[in-house]
């Protein structure tokens, strides 16, 4: 996602066909909130399919970059047996999650899955939030 | 861009959990536009905090890509030292001396150029912009295939 007023990342950037895999089982990705905003659901983006081993996808809120020191759960999702390419799976936390500029969403992917590639996927909807009363924003001189 | 009604970027793509530092000082970093709109800030995320080295971070606007040939100014953010890892740093955009909005067509680029100072730091850009409603048919930014 990217924009405010905008609700999920509809089409990412482009890449080379060859590097459009994404990442495999048994992978950490982070993704930066470059803004506040309010988080729905998450999951992810299934490239290649899974075996007949299903898989565990757990998301974390970190509120400090690399670090997992008052990191906080969003969801925990279960990617099912033989989930084909192309579809995504998803989960909604109990309740909106409440995300703050400068934090990172943590998707860690358990070594399940086979020969599953993934990508991270996300619903959120920005907050109408000021920079200049906003403690995560520094103005420059 | 991709997202018309859209604002900031909200949350970046992802990346794997070792790859996310982003840039150390001393670099340039260019972001396309593909979507004529109107720039009202721009800053750094920072991802490793400055020791006591502040910083520059100098933003043009590239008309022609990968050439400074008529670029402008857009801004001069100051990075405070000791500036801690999750916050962003950012200022609104500048034409000469008027805090106004720079109109970004599309095939500009916007250029970000640390300056060797910072420390240890590590940054992203970041942007604040609205898509201008503007069609493809009559911009000379766009042309349309046979």
């Amino acid at each position: 996602m990217a924009y405010t007023d905008s609700k999920v990342l509809a089409i990412r950037e482009g890449e080379e066909d060859a590097a459009t895999l994404g990442f495999v089982r048994n992978k950490t990705v982070v993704c930066e909130v470059m803004h506040p905003c309010d988080l729905y659901a998450v999951g992810a983006l299934v490239r290649v399919a899974l075996t007949s081993e299903a898989a565990t996808l757990v998301v974390t809120r970190r509120v400090t970059p690399y670090s997992d020191t008052d990191a906080t759960a969003v969801a925990s999702l279960t990617i099912p047996t033989l989930t084909v390419a192309g579809k995504i799976v998803w989960k909604a936390p109990t309740a909106p999650v409440k995300l703050n500029a400068g934090d990172e969403l943590k998707f860690v992917w358990a070594n399940t899955g086979g020969a599953v590639y993934w990508k991270p996927w996300f619903e959120a909807y920005p907050r109408p939030e000021t920079k200049d009363n906003n403690s995560d924003f520094i103005k420059s001189a | 861009m991709a997202y018309t009604d859209s604002k900031v970027q909200c949350i970046r793509e992802g990346e794997e959990d070792a790859a996310t530092l982003g840039f150390a000082k001393n670099k340039t970093v260019v972001l396309e536009v593909m979507h004529p709109c109107d720039l009202y800030a721009v800053g750094a995320l920072i991802r490793v905090a400055l020791d006591t080295d502040a910083a520059v971070l100098t933003v043009t606007r590239n008309i022609l890509p990968r050439s400074a040939v008529g670029a402008t100014a857009v801004a001069i953010v100051t990075i405070p030292t000791l500036t801690p890892a999750g916050k962003i740093v950012y200022k609104k955009c500048h034409i000469l001396t008027v805090e106004a909005p720079v109109k970004l067509n599309a095939g500009d680029e916007l250029k970000f150029v640390f300056a060797d100072n910072g420390g240890g730091v590590y940054w992203k850009p970041w942007f604040e912009a609205y898509p201008r409603p503007e069609t493809m048919d009559n911009n000379s930014d766009f042309i349309k295939s046979a």
